[in-house]
């Protein structure tokens, strides 16, 4: 036994996999590679990385594979993977913070940019034209002010990290 | 320890509900059924107040936010949007009650979130400072499903049903987010849940079963995967369709969307022709309960509703 092992393998990047495994249900290092993420995911059909193979990738460090490709960009974010993880383990929670990782290299997705510029502006993400002045008077609701939350949300996504990736 | 089981330790101290004298729920409206699907908003304030629940409002709320794309870009930004939220109603003094599953996953979980983790409270916090605000961790946020569920209760919806829907083949859509991830939604299994079955059963009107009952709408992926949110969409109409529902009834602004507007979308693409109309729980409450449909706003669903009208009333 006193086979060499190949350089190759000796790139295990360990930071990855740290950043999840502090929060409960999210230790990448649980998964035993059993394929029932995958198996029950209604976009993996869509993925060329699948879920199981982004948990791997997740334990091996391996961000460049999930930057290749769109895959994580496909999860719609049932929860479906979360439920049925044999492991405990929130598969979808794993993905969404690798959607947020990625967009912060690559870039954010424009619909997301628009989400946030438009909670910045008005406090709400679907606009109040007059048509919808119109049809909430007749059937008698009551009418909606122009701008919800006192601008405050604006404050606050100033205040975090987000507003840099927003604006680029 | 498994995730269950740390979370289920850590859920251990009983919650009350907070009330104010004349109020039972602070009203969370969100940002999509105000706007564009009215008709939700109304069927659900007019089927609350025959159910004799009382809504206060406020202008303070604003959007929740989205728990698919803001909370993947940026947690910390996503939870404390959500917490300033909480913060209006600690200080109204009411618990939160969403109409929208959207609203209320973000809602609930960021509530939990601020209870189980005393660190990221304390980060969420120093942010809202910036606004004059701090999080104390003690709201209760519910969906009207929930509230109509537990609290009225089936019996009791049944006992005030005037016009029992009888003859109507309902398909119950649940949509994700009402029962995922349920270790924090705890409202009833996340594969195979029965109330709004059973809330539909309680109008007289028949829920008739059909395969991949918790299938994804596929709404969270209209703004960046339009052609997969769609397919996802149209493969709950087959199913829907085939278990021969006259037609689908919705707890969320999102499904509603993809099952009302998006139908004929779904219909030319895949030349397809379904005509299954899509109704939000409260509005065939409302009809239930002997409200006239021309209150309600009918006339602005996409996909007809005179079909299910004509056979109920
Ligand atoms: S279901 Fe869980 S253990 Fe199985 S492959 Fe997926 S993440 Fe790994
Ligand atoms: S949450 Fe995402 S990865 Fe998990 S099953 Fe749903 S679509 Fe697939």
């Amino acid at each position: 036994m006193n086979d060499k092992v190949p350089d190759k393998l000796l790139k295990i990047d360990r930071s990855l996999a740290q950043k999840f495994i502090k929060t409960p249900g999210q230790n990448p290092y649980l998964c035993y590679q059993c394929n029932k993420c995958s198996c029950g995911c209604p976009a993996a059909h869509k993925m060329t990385l699948l879920p199981h193979q982004i948990m791997r990738a997740v334990q091996l460090g391996q961000m460049e594979m999930i930057l290749d490709n769109d895959s994580i960009f496909y999860c719609s974010f049932c929860h479906t993977c979360l439920e049925r993880c044999p492991q405990g383990i929130a598969v979808s929670e794993i993905i969404s913070k690798l959607k947020g990782m990625v967009a912060k290299i690559k870039g954010m997705p424009s619909a997301y940019k628009d989400e946030f510029k438009m909670i910045a502006e008005t406090g709400r993400t679907s606009p109040l034209t007059s048509a919808v002045r119109r049809r909430r008077e007749q059937l008698g609701l009551p009418s909606l002010s122009e701008t919800v939350g006192k601008g405050e949300a604006k404050k606050i996504i100033k205040k975090t990290e987000i507003i840099s990736y927003i604006e680029k | 320890m498994l995730r269950k089981e740390i979370i289920n330790k850590e859920m251990g101290n009983q919650e009350i509900t907070k009330k104010q004298e004349n109020y039972d729920y602070l009203l969370f409206l969100g940002c999509l059924i105000p706007t564009s699907l009215p008709y939700m908003e109304i069927a659900a304030r007019k089927s609350l107040e025959i159910l004799n629940i009382k809504l206060k409002e406020t202008n303070d709320f604003a959007c929740c936010p989205d728990p698919v794309g803001i909370k993947a870009m940026d947690e910390i930004t996503w939870l404390s949007l959500g917490a300033r939220n909480l913060c209006v109603a600690q200080k109204i003094g009411l618990d939160i009650l969403t109409l929208c599953n959207g609203c209320y996953e973000t809602l609930k979980e960021t509530s939990h979130i601020l209870k189980e983790q005393k660190e990221t409270l304390e980060k969420v916090n120093k942010i809202l400072s910036s606004v004059n605000k701090e999080y104390k961790g003690n709201i209760i946020v519910k969906h009207i499903a929930e509230v109509l569920y537990k609290e009225v209760g089936t019996s009791k919806i049944s006992s005030v049903v005037k016009k029992p829907l009888k003859n109507l083949k309902v398909s119950a859509f649940y949509g994700c987010h009402v029962v995922r991830p349920s270790e924090i939604m705890e409202f009833d299994d996340p594969e195979n849940p029965k109330f709004l079955d059973e809330l539909i059963e309680a109008l007289g009107a028949e829920s008739v079963p059909r395969m991949r009952k918790m299938l994804c709408c596929g709404a969270p992926l209209l703004g960046v995967n339009m052609e997969l949110s769609l397919e996802m969409a149209k493969n709950n109409l087959d199913y829907i369709k085939a278990s021969g529902a006259d037609c689908i009834v919705t707890l969320c602004p999102f499904c509603q969307t993809q099952f009302d507007r998006n139908q004929a979308v779904i219909q030319r693409k895949f030349n397809l022709d379904y005509n299954l109309p899509a109704l939000y729980y409260p509005e065939l409450l409302c009809l239930a309960l002997g409200v006239e449909p021309e209150k309600l706003g009918f006339n602005l669903h996409r996909v007809k509703v005179d079909p299910i009208l004509e056979k109920i009333l």
